[in-house]
């Protein structure tokens, strides 16, 4: 690989950004992220009060990436089988024979829409996808496509009916991302498109084989030791009984991320240099990721829960107590 | 590449590095300059002598601690490079060095990229060489707080100074006394009883000199040195170390005698300098004047320096200051005389005293009639006041008479057992003052005198001795109770006067 091969795919990723924000007004922020998930091999989930525009985004991606894209709602008699797939029983030349028949995880983007509606039997069905990229169905395991990401999403203020997703299933999403009310303006400017004759095209800029040399590129993006050390202190910083603890961890929180906090926090920083068109890891990008990597892996205590203290909060204390030099 | 980066990174950890000094030293030079302008404030108020020196080398200490902690916490060359980086470069300079020797793509064309960076960075620029003007200008102002602290003469600083010149006078004497206890272990001749006893003189004498606290103090330590050097020399029964012991005291002697000359000498100089001199030589003439009168023990000329300080230098006041100290000089060489003459009626003494030994032997058949103390027989010979009054009385049967001046008198005039308690005739208490010995010495060989208007007794009543002696020897008790003498001086004190019959 030459710099000129680097360059044409930052430039590609450049263009796949700027053609997602056409059809998704504001949310720069959201579309970069979703976007580093999926350079980064990862799966996210998207919070939000409803008709944020949360599934024309994931739609938007799923065009402009020319992949294949299948949508789940996620309802309380949402059953496993229904998500992953299930045997038939199909008469063949005169016999019956079972037929695995793909469930719609089978797609290049899946959009998981309210996720924590499901019970949590049929959230688990998601697990093996997400973390393993496959699905097994009775003695056998198919492999899902290339490249697979879950966009899950959840209603923050609908609580009664819902199962909220465990800890474990919360770990192995790469992001969390709130979705904020857009501002005047940008409603405006959706009002434009959504409410009038205008149409806004999308045209596809990448295949799913350029977002799979992607990610592979990025993997070999050099991170310093001093960069590695900070994110890694950051992760450190978020556990209660860790020495280096800032005041707000030992007293907010619960329990501390996981190591998939630090992978998720080197990945995607390495991911945001990538897309920025540097060849190194800078301080700034690991402080990027660091609230939509960490936010659903620090689990706070009841405390927090009285003061008002979120979890953002709690990272950005933690990001002000660990020093870069 | 790896070299134009790795060069760059020590450049700049060079420059952070004079940066850290610098920093640093003014940090710990302040911190130095606060202990330094604390030690000078308590020297105001608390004797301390050598405040000015333990300032410096607190000072020194704290610039090199300073420059020792600025070379410590020199950045490694990784955090230089971060130092570098911080300067909006996104840690392309820190990820290059990480590259050095790496040559795949990535690294390759992350070092192209810190290179154009490093192309375009001026250090000087980016790193200039700050001084913390703030804290500068603390340890300036500081600096100022302590050299007014030095300057200024307080009567802690003047105590200090007379202490200090005290301790090395003393020291001095010590060394003496310390060549005499050599000499003493070389005289193979000398018996291991006599030895061990005029160690022990010698070891409580040099102890009176440590303790010695001023001049008043030194002078009367250096006086009883002398006196118990004189008295052993006349005890002990080697003529050797008799010899040894009387020419020590006459050196002891001899010194302070030129110890006084020599400040009376330089106190006449700078006096005669101060009558049209500058203002710093009137002071300096105070101080020499002071530290005479202090060396003396000379309460007139004391008052006269401090008048003449007080009136700012007036002519008056110069002239008695003068008066005062012609009169010290006259009293010095009066002294000469008097110690020449004490040292014949030493000698006389001493035959007197082997005379006195012979008498009392023949006295023995006599219906023990003894001879009585002799009494002032030191003022009678040189014309002081109140020279030594001998204390010790007639005897009957074995006793002896020895009265002396001084402290050691009492123990000389130590009589016999078989004393009479004779009547004593009592002066009129209720018309005149009576006149009590308090056994208290002083600078000027003689006891000191107190004065009551009260009497316990009839006017012309006759009163047993035993009672008077009694009375006096609770009077005695009672004094050396209150006062502050050290515990040792005043078992010695109660001894002698136990042995009062």
């Amino acid at each position: 690989m030459d710099e000129k091969t680097l360059q044409e795919m930052i430039n590609k990723v450049k263009m796949c950004e700027e053609e997602i924000g056409k059809g998704i007004i504001g949310q720069r922020d959201i579309i970069r992220q979703v976007l580093l998930a999926i350079l980064s091999d990862g799966n996210v989930l998207l919070e939000g009060v409803p008709g944020l525009g949360k599934t024309e985004l994931v739609k938007a991606i799923s065009k402009v990436l020319s992949t294949s894209f299948s949508r789940i709602q996620f309802t309380p008699d949402l059953m496993p089988a229904d998500v992953t797939g299930t045997n038939l029983i199909i008469k063949e030349e005169g016999n019956n024979v079972f037929q695995f028949e793909p469930g719609p995880v089978f797609a290049n983007i899946v959009l998981a829409d309210e996720i924590n509606r499901a019970t949590p039997k049929t959230q688990s069905a998601l697990l093996e996808a997400m973390q393993e990229k496959t699905v097994t169905v009775g003695k056998t395991t198919y492999e899902l496509p290339k490249p697979f990401m879950v966009l899950a999403t959840q209603n923050p203020i609908e609580n009664e009916g819902t199962y909220p997703l465990p800890e474990a299933q919360l770990d192995r999403f790469l992001f969390k991302l709130l979705v904020e009310f857009p501002g005047k303006n940008e409603l405006k400017k959706i009002m434009d498109i959504t409410v009038t004759n205008q149409k806004v095209e999308l045209s596809p800029i990448m295949n799913g084989e350029d977002i799979m040399a992607i990610r592979t590129t990025i993997k070999d993006m050099p991170i310093s030791d001093a960069v590695m050390d900070y994110a890694l202190s950051l992760v450190v910083a978020t556990h209660p009984e860790s020495a280096d603890a800032p005041e707000v961890t030992k007293k907010y929180v619960a329990n501390g991320a996981s190591p998939r906090a630090a992978q998720a926090i080197v990945k995607t920083a390495k991911a945001r240099a990538f897309m920025e068109g540097r060849y190194n890891v800078a301080f700034e990008d690991v402080q990027f990721v660091a609230y939509p990597a960490l936010r659903h892996r620090l689990a706070l205590n009841f405390e927090a829960i009285s003061d008002g203290v979120s979890a953002d909060d709690v990272v950005r204390e933690i990001m002000a107590s660990v020093k870069t030099v | 590449m790896d070299s134009q980066i790795k060069r760059f990174v020590y450049r700049v950890r060079n420059r952070v590095r004079e940066q850290f000094v610098i920093d640093n030293l003014i940090k710990f030079a302040g911190g130095g300059m606060l202990i330094a302008v604390i030690l000078s404030l308590i020297a105001l108020v608390v004797p301390f002598y050598y405040v000015i020196v333990v300032a410096t080398m607190v000072l020194v200490a704290s610039f090199f601690a300073g420059i020792i902690w600025g070379v410590r916490k020199t950045p490694t060359p990784m955090e230089a490079a971060l130092y570098a980086d911080a300067k909006g470069h996104k840690e392309k300079i820190s990820t290059a060095f990480y590259l050095v020797g790496k040559e795949d793509v990535f690294a390759v064309l992350q070092k192209r990229d810190a290179v154009r960076i490093l192309e375009n960075f001026s250090i000087r620029k980016e790193f200039p060489i700050r001084i913390a003007w703030k804290q500068f200008g603390m340890f300036a102002l500081l600096s100022i707080l302590f050299v007014v602290c030095s300057l200024v003469d307080t009567p802690a600083k003047q105590l200090a100074e007379m202490r200090h010149e005290v301790s090395k006078e003393a020291k001095e004497e010590i060394a003496e006394l310390e060549k005499l206890e050599k000499e003493l272990d070389k005289a193979e001749e000398l018996s291991e009883s006599e030895i061990a006893d005029v160690k022990e003189q010698l070891d409580n004498a040099k102890k009176e000199l440590r303790e010695a606290e001023s001049y008043e103090d030194l002078k009367k330590a250096e006086e009883r040195i002398t006196k118990k050097m004189e008295m052993a020399s006349k005890n002990v029964q080697d003529k050797t170390l008799s010899e040894m012991l009387a020419q020590a005291a006459e050196e002891s002697e001899e010194r302070q005698q030129n110890k006084e000359e020599e400040l009376l000498e330089e106190a006449k100089e700078a006096l005669e300098k101060a009558e049209k001199g500058t203002d710093e030589e009137k002071a300096e003439a105070y101080e020499k004047l002071k530290k005479l009168a202090a060396a003396t023990g000379n309460s007139q000329l004391a008052q006269a320096a401090e008048d003449y300080k007080n009136s700012s230098y007036s002519n008056d006041s110069y002239a008695q200051a003068s008066q005062a100290l012609s009169e010290a000089s006259k009293s010095s060489s009066n002294s000469d005389y008097a110690s020449n003459s004490q040292n014949n009626s030493n000698s006389n003494n001493a035959s007197q005293s082997n005379q006195s030994q012979s008498g009392n032997n023949n006295s023995q058949g006599q219906n023990g009639q003894g001879q009585s103390g002799q009494q002032g027989n030191n003022g009678g010979q040189n014309g002081q006041d109140g020279n030594g009054n001998g204390n010790g009385s007639g005897s009957g049967g074995n006793g002896s008479g020895g009265g002396a001046g001084w402290n050691y008198g009492g123990k000389d005039g130590k009589e016999g057992s078989n004393k009479t308690a004779e009547n004593v005739t009592i002066p009129e208490g209720e018309l005149g003052d009576d006149e009590n010995l308090t056994g208290q010495a002083n600078g000027n060989d003689s006891s000191t005198k107190e004065k009551s208007n009260e009497s316990r007794t009839w006017s012309g009543d006759k009163v047993s001795y035993d009672d008077v002696s009694g009375e006096y020897k609770n009077k005695a008790y009672k004094k050396v109770d209150g006062s502050s003498y050290p515990g040792k001086i005043k078992e010695k004190i109660r001894n002698y006067f136990n042995g009062l019959n």
